[in-house]
């Protein structure tokens, strides 16, 4: 969006004059991020007991959606369009687009214009923006232009939890030579309330900037917060029996005979065994929110710990599990939480749809030719029928659904 | 009276073809409301794998993800099948009758593939967990997008199976993108399961217009911060690797494939590394 480019781009490029010379591309935690997730792998949780929160919206979608092309799109701003298709207020122009998810409290915009210069203003990975400009930037784009939405309650804080980076390399196949560059600078913040984090996804702002310091994106999840009743906190070696419980249920291996040990306070953090070949590489405690479109809406926010485990088998291949278990010794119902689910002894009400089994080619044999043929016949029609219009259509001819 | 008969005959006929013809109508037609980027619609092909055989893989359930990616891009394209990956390694290899055979999952039998199972590499190859003991699908027996309805994007929600940092990408993926597959979408690292709104995400951002790649990389991390999401496309040369790592739904069907020697560049995009 020009405006922004406009607004923004000055601005941020002062904030974006610090560059350090780390070569390290991959995602990293700021420090208090990595503090917090070696508390937690150590000693859980701090309190011994905390609150369940209700999430509420911020204001009604139109007004979020109103509100956000005022800023983002001061006069004159060519109309954008609006639609609402589903749940989602979508309002696009032809250099941006901004969704507003169900009740207002999700949102996600990007600048077209932005994403399709990113690669020309690629940068060698040593150029990356540091973490500390990333936060400065970050901060000074809330502050301008999403103070009305992003607001913090009491005991809240805006906390700085993450930085990315998009990287792209190519190579030549002949010479093999071979180069790597940023091209998107990244930064994730989230949500404490009384020190206590919010983990999982939700309650957070990610903001997106090219190398030249313009805002590409943004998406963010931001309700407001009731707190409820306390619930008592169980301690770390129950979270790592039901981590471990959990995990043996999700791999079909058999959990390891002895408990996972919890690791010395002073020591690093070292993996945890939850069973054969299968490792903790991080928990991170606090209130457990996915975030709208990963939640029960109806269901409260508990607290809960978030886990990533992998697991390797003997030839080498690699597989990542990653979720959250409860950390209150009462478990609340929330059907969309399948650890919850899982640790509560009740089966899924969702249960997602199981693939069928192909045929080799010699089964296919003549039902293919007929199938392909009806098949084949819509599709021409199909392709004829959408000629100039968006209307589109959906047939399974095998392997139904289900 | 054979003349009444006759005509009841007629009738009971053609109100079967009618109905039938209103029936096939519904399910043929499905209108789409949510997003109004024109393109023709792709034959697309699912295939995904949570548990194996004898455990000889721990369980992995994605049945969520795919599920929802399903749900999701059912509404624009053509969902060919959704398959498990029973006695499926023959799908993926060049030459072979099940490559092209829509009915058996084959890999060439459609526009657009994802599949969702355990990867993992050696130096020359990436390998994909098959349901079957101890049986891999292998990216040096594949060559996408030479034969059959040609293959435009194969997506594999699998670890490492795209790793460029080792400087052994092209020996891995070379055959593939040789038969002129489009677009590689898959992951340089780690990848984890869980979060399954990133099927419905990747899909709808498809749907709305997005270059594939980007779709790809943005719903798989934002459904977890610690995935490593990469895409990848081939050119002629730099500059054009990087153009045609933006298609989208439509470009992907009307840009020419490139094969064999047509290529000289491959190039890659990714989060959190690459």
């Amino acid at each position: 969006m020009k405006m922004i480019q406009v607004l923004l781009g000055v601005g941020a490029l002062s904030l974006f004059g610090t560059v350090l010379g780390d070569n390290t591309v991959h995602g990293q935690d700021f420090p208090q991020t990595s503090a917090d997730a070696q508390f937690s792998i150590t000693q859980g949780f701090e309190q011994s007991s905390l609150p369940l929160l209700h999430r509420m919206a911020a204001g009604d979608p139109d007004a979020v959606s109103a509100g956000l092309v005022e800023k983002l799109c001061p006069p004159p701003c060519p109309p954008p369009s609006r639609r609402n298709p589903g749940n989602i207020i979508q309002v696009t122009s032809n250099y941006w687009s901004l969704q507003v998810l169900g009740n207002g409290t999700a949102v996600r915009f990007q600048d077209l214009e932005v994403s399709k210069r990113a690669h020309s203003l690629a940068k060698e990975q040593s150029q990356k923006t540091s973490a500390a400009a990333l936060e400065r930037a970050g901060r000074a784009f809330i502050a301008a232009k999403l103070a009305s939405m992003i607001v913090l309650g009491p005991e809240e804080e805006l906390v700085p939890l993450r930085t990315d980076y998009r990287i792209e390399g190519g190579q030549n196949v002949k010479t093999r030579e071979t180069i790597r560059a940023v091209v998107g600078n990244r930064i994730v913040f989230g949500r404490t309330i009384h020190g206590v984090p919010i983990v999982g996804g939700g309650s957070t702002v990610v903001l997106t900037f090219a190398n030249d310091g313009s805002l590409e994106s943004f998406q963010y999840d931001w309700p407001k917060y009731q707190t409820a009743n306390a619930l008592p906190i169980v301690n770390v070696e129950e979270i790592l029996d039901r981590v471990q419980r959990v995990i043996g249920l999700r791999t079909g291996v058999p959990t390891s005979t002895s408990s996972a040990r919890v690791p010395k306070r002073e020591g690093p953090v070292y993996a945890i065994e939850l069973s054969k070949n299968t490792l903790l590489q991080k928990l991170e405690c606090g209130y457990y929110d996915p975030g709208f479109a990963a939640r029960e809406a109806s269901a409260p926010v508990q607290p809960g710990c978030v886990y990533h485990a992998v697991s390797k088998s003997e030839d080498g291949s690699r597989a990542g599990f990653a979720g959250a278990v409860p950390g209150a010794a009462q478990v609340e119902p929330d059907a969309a939480w399948e650890e919850a689910v899982m640790l509560r002894g009740l089966d899924p009400s969702e249960k997602p749809i199981v693939p069928g089994s192909s045929r080799s080619p010699g089964e296919a044999g003549n039902a293919v030719s007929w199938l392909e043929r009806v098949r084949r016949f819509f599709c021409r029609r199909h392709k004829l029928h959408v000629s100039g219009t968006s209307r589109f259509g959906y047939f399974e001819v095998h392997g139904k659904v289900g | 009276m054979p003349g009444i008969r006759y005509v009841r005959y007629i009738v009971h006929i053609a109100l079967r073809v009618v109905v039938a013809g209103l029936a096939i109508t519904t399910v043929f037609v499905t209108p789409s409301w949510a997003h109004d980027f024109p393109h023709t619609p792709l034959h697309v092909g699912v295939r995904c794998q949570a548990d194996f055989q004898n455990n000889w893989d721990p369980n992995w359930n994605n049945y969520g993800m795919c599920g929802n990616f399903i749900g999701t891009i059912r509404s624009t394209e053509w969902v060919d099948f959704y398959f498990n990956l029973h006695g499926a390694s023959l799908a993926f290899v060049t030459g072979n009758a099940a490559e092209t055979c829509n009915p058996c999952g084959g890999a060439d039998s459609v526009d657009f593939f994802l599949i969702a199972t355990h990867g993992g590499i050696d130096p020359t190859q990436s390998r994909y967990a098959m349901w079957d003991f101890q049986t891999r699908a292998w990216s040096g027996t594949m060559r996408f997008g030479a034969v059959g309805q040609q293959l435009k994007v194969f997506a594999t929600y699998s670890c490492d199976t795209l790793q460029t940092s080792d400087g052994h990408f092209w020996d891995r993926m070379g055959p593939a993108f040789r038969g002129g597959v489009k677009v590689l979408l898959g992951a340089h690292d780690l990848v984890y399961s869980g979060q399954d709104q990133k099927g419905t995400e990747f899909a709808s951002r498809m749907q709305d217009g997005e270059p594939i790649g980007q779709a790809w990389l943005e719903a798989v991390w934002y459904a977890d911060n610690s995935n490593h999401p990469s895409a990848s496309a081939t050119g002629v040369d730099a500059n054009d690797c990087f153009n045609r790592l933006a298609m989208n739904l439509e470009s992907v069907q009307t840009t020419l494939p490139l094969r064999d020697g047509q290529i000289g560049y491959v190039c890659w995009e990714g989060w959190n590394g690459d």
